[in-house]
């Protein structure tokens, strides 16, 4: 009886938590520690609420709770820890976990994805490669990293290549407003602004209390070369692979470069949503994972 | 067999007898038939008025529908008929024609009442909707204000549920669902409610956690059961409240969240065939994350605005929350005058407030005093109307949504409101 109440209100919060009534799922979670007060589960589901509220202490206090009171979820949990960590940029906080995980499951593909994506960031452009190769070779069908890989292919110049992650993408993703981010920013990086503007709408549509994707509809609506220049700026001294190192150079220098605040926090943000929604899917596996 | 034969015979000469279907219950229990077991004694709590008897009742539905679930294979396939048989058998207005003895319907609202609420809720899940199905009858009377509102769902809902001859006639379909959708606390579900008690129709309650289920087909078979019910209990109103997180968007979701959603279809599906005495309201916060397919023809295919409430509904709401306190002479008119936009929770959050703030000095003082329109109007200073969110998320959306319309009674709302957004 008991158990099967349990059974149930996780049932009840993962649904909320993959529609993303974050709130609400956070209601049902504390309820359910009421009962069960040293679930790492639930303290996973927890930290995971934080994270997407932009709470991090907090997040990262009951990740560590979680990881008190049992060592099931570890590889998992983290993994988020370094998501945050790479969020907050601590680089060294963020390898740390990362290397946890590796160290726990060698073959975790998205781990090996954030940790290119952490190297990228931080200028390690080689080692980025080799680990998003291998994030691929893991898992080719894995929704986040073929996202990611495709990002990094934007700006080079064989366009074959950046067709083909986009349209594995496509395929496998589920959800339509990173399917539209995705477009968009490939658009944007083809120059073809007009077409990119149709696919952040349709994002917006989609999810319109999401504060980012209004804000870049209705910048995009009113002016649009704040946006574009410096993408074209960025494309001509490399592509996108630098764009990790200029979102930060941006917020140091940014004034001095000519860019436009905007800029600094579209890229910022756009590579936070990326993130966030890596999550997603690896609750999926955990959830099922536990379940059979 | 013969004990349970006995014990149906003779509650069919006296089916209000509430032991009588404990009784069986029990005995069906004994013999392995669980549902049917479930279905005896939910039957019997309608008429139980002995708390003694209530309680072992619902004690033993809980043990049985525990124990249903932990050996429920999917193939529930056969089953589910017993439990309508049940219901159908019991009732003295189970022929399909039931608009002309409304007495009866009503009757049976006030008795029927905590039926789905043992079977889904009572096994102590989170959810907290489930109280409304016990409780009474609430009229159109009951809803301060709204006029316009009143005057819309009674157009598109009431009179074509009444009339569906006449509106067959003339080939308008009356069939398909209402979807109620605006900011959180401003009456959805109150005006959902209302409706049903204006159709003298059975209120079904219908939210996620009622259906959501861990174990293999269980989902399925609560959704399904839900509509049984309905069906079970013409004319009734089945309302899905907070709707988006069934129905929630497939273009944004993953698979395992998908099959609800395909079966919620392919039952409202199954309704419009049956016939057109249950109606399907749903309401929603997020009318953007329900699934386009659910508004399409047939299902939820109206779409109607829950403003905030107006002055009129303002003013009634805070007599509502005031009843039963101890109250000076309140000036109400001058309360609602400065609450545009409050919804109803707001105006409950300020009475809480201003109670609290009176009964502190009073424990201060010793000076023991009602509360007075002062009161009211130096707490609400403090609460900021919780639809505002909302309205400027909805502001900025039907800008680029609402090309066909489809949002037009808040394009107005909006231009009426411009200086507060
Ligand atoms: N017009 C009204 N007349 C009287 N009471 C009202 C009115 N509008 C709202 N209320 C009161 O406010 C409370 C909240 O309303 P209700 O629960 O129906 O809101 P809702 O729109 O369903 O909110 P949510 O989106 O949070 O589910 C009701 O219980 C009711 O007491
Ligand atoms: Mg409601």
């Amino acid at each position: 009886m008991e158990q099967s109440v349990a059974a149930k209100t996780k049932q009840i919060i993962y649904h909320y938590l993959e529609i993303g009534r974050f709130e609400t799922a956070l209601d049902y979670i504390k309820q359910a520690l009421e009962n069960s007060p040293d679930d790492p589960e639930l303290y996973y589901y927890m930290g995971y609420v934080f994270y997407r509220q932009d709470r991090n202490e907090e997040a990262v206090e009951v990740l560590h709770q979680a990881l008190s009171y049992g060592d099931e979820y570890q590889e998992e949990i983290y993994l988020l820890l370094a998501s945050i960590c790479i969020d907050a940029d601590q680089w060294v906080e963020a390898e740390e976990n990362l290397l946890k995980v590796l160290e726990l499951n060698p073959n975790n593909a998205e781990a090996h994805a954030h940790y290119a994506y952490l190297m990228k960031k931080t200028g390690h452009k080689e080692k980025a490669e080799r680990l998003i190769q291998e994030a691929h070779r893991l898992d080719p069908d894995d929704e986040q990293v073929l996202r990611y890989a495709h990002l990094m292919k934007l700006g080079d110049k064989d366009k074959e290549e950046q067709f083909f992650l986009l349209e594995r993408f496509i395929e496998q993703a589920d959800n339509q407003v990173s399917v539209h981010l995705q477009l968009g920013l490939h658009e944007l990086f083809r120059e073809r602004h007009g077409q990119a503007l149709k696919h952040f709408k349709e994002a917006y549509l989609l999810d319109p209390t999401n504060q980012f994707l209004a804000e870049v509809v209705k910048e995009l609506e009113q002016d649009t070369h704040f946006l574009y220049a410096p993408l074209r700026w960025v494309n001509k001294i490399g592509g996108p692979a630098v764009l990790w190192i200029i979102a930060i150079a941006i917020s140091l220098a940014g004034q001095l470069l000519g860019l436009d605040k905007f800029v600094a926090v579209f890229i910022g943000i756009y590579l936070i949503y990326a993130i966030y929604s890596w999550t997603v899917p690896l609750l999926l596996k955990i959830y099922y994972k536990l379940r059979g | 067999m013969e004990k349970i034969n006995w014990l149906k015979d003779r509650l069919e000469q006296n089916p209000g007898d509430p032991m009588g279907w404990y009784w069986l219950g029990l005995e069906y229990a004994d013999a392995g038939h669980t549902r049917d077991a479930i279905s005896s004694l939910t039957e019997g709590l309608k008429y139980c008025e002995d708390e003694e008897l209530k309680l072992k009742i619902i004690d033993a539905v809980n043990r049985l529908t525990q124990e249903q679930l932990e050996q429920e294979s999917p193939s529930y396939d056969e089953s589910p008929r017993h439990s309508e048989d049940l219901e159908v058998e019991e009732g003295p207005d189970n022929s399909s024609d039931t608009s002309d003895s409304p007495s009866v319907v009503k009757q049976r609202i006030d008795n029927a009442a905590p039926h789905l609420q043992v079977i889904d809720g009572g096994s102590g899940a989170a959810g907290n909707n489930h109280a409304a199905d016990s409780e009474e009858t609430i009229r159109f009377d009951d809803v301060g204000g709204l006029d316009e509102l009143k005057k819309t769902i009674s157009m598109k809902i009431i009179k074509p549920f009444f009339n569906q001859g006449l509106f067959s006639k003339f080939r308008k379909k009356s069939g398909g669902g209402v979807l109620l959708y605006g900011p959180p606390g401003c009456g959805k579900t109150f005006m959902a409610r209302a409706t049903a008690g204006e159709c003298q129709a059975r209120f079904i309650n219908v939210h996620i956690t009622d259906i959501l289920d861990p174990y293999m087909g269980v989902s399925e078979q609560n959704l399904r059961r839900l509509f049984e019910t309905a069906r079970a209990h013409k004319p009734s109103v089945l309302f899905f409240d907070e709707v988006d997180a069934i129905g929630y968007n497939r273009a944004k979701s993953s698979s395992s969240v998908r099959f609800l959603i395909d079966l919620l279809l392919s039952e409202l599906e199954g309704l419009d065939s049956d016939n057109n005495q249950i109606l399907v309201i749903g309401a929603t916060n997020m009318p953007w994350d329900v699934d386009p397919a659910l508004k399409r023809p047939g299902r939820f295919d109206r779409m109607i605005f829950v403003p905030p409430p107006d002055e009129k509904a303002r003013e009634a709401i805070f007599r509502l929350k005031l009843k039963g306190r101890p109250v000076g002479d309140i000036d109400y008119k001058a309360l609602a005058s400065k609450t545009t936009l409050f919804s109803g929770a707001d105006i409950e959050n300020v009475v809480e407030r201003a109670a609290e703030n009176v009964l502190e000095e009073i424990l201060e003082t010793d000076q023991e005093r009602p509360i007075e329109t002062g009161d009211l109007l130096h707490a609400l200073q403090d609460v900021q109307p919780s639809t505002l969110e909302w309205m400027r998320t909805i502001k900025n959306y039907v800008k680029y949504a609402n090309q066909s319309g489809l949002y037009n009674d808040v394009d107005t709302f909006l231009r009426r409101h411009k200086k507060w957004l």
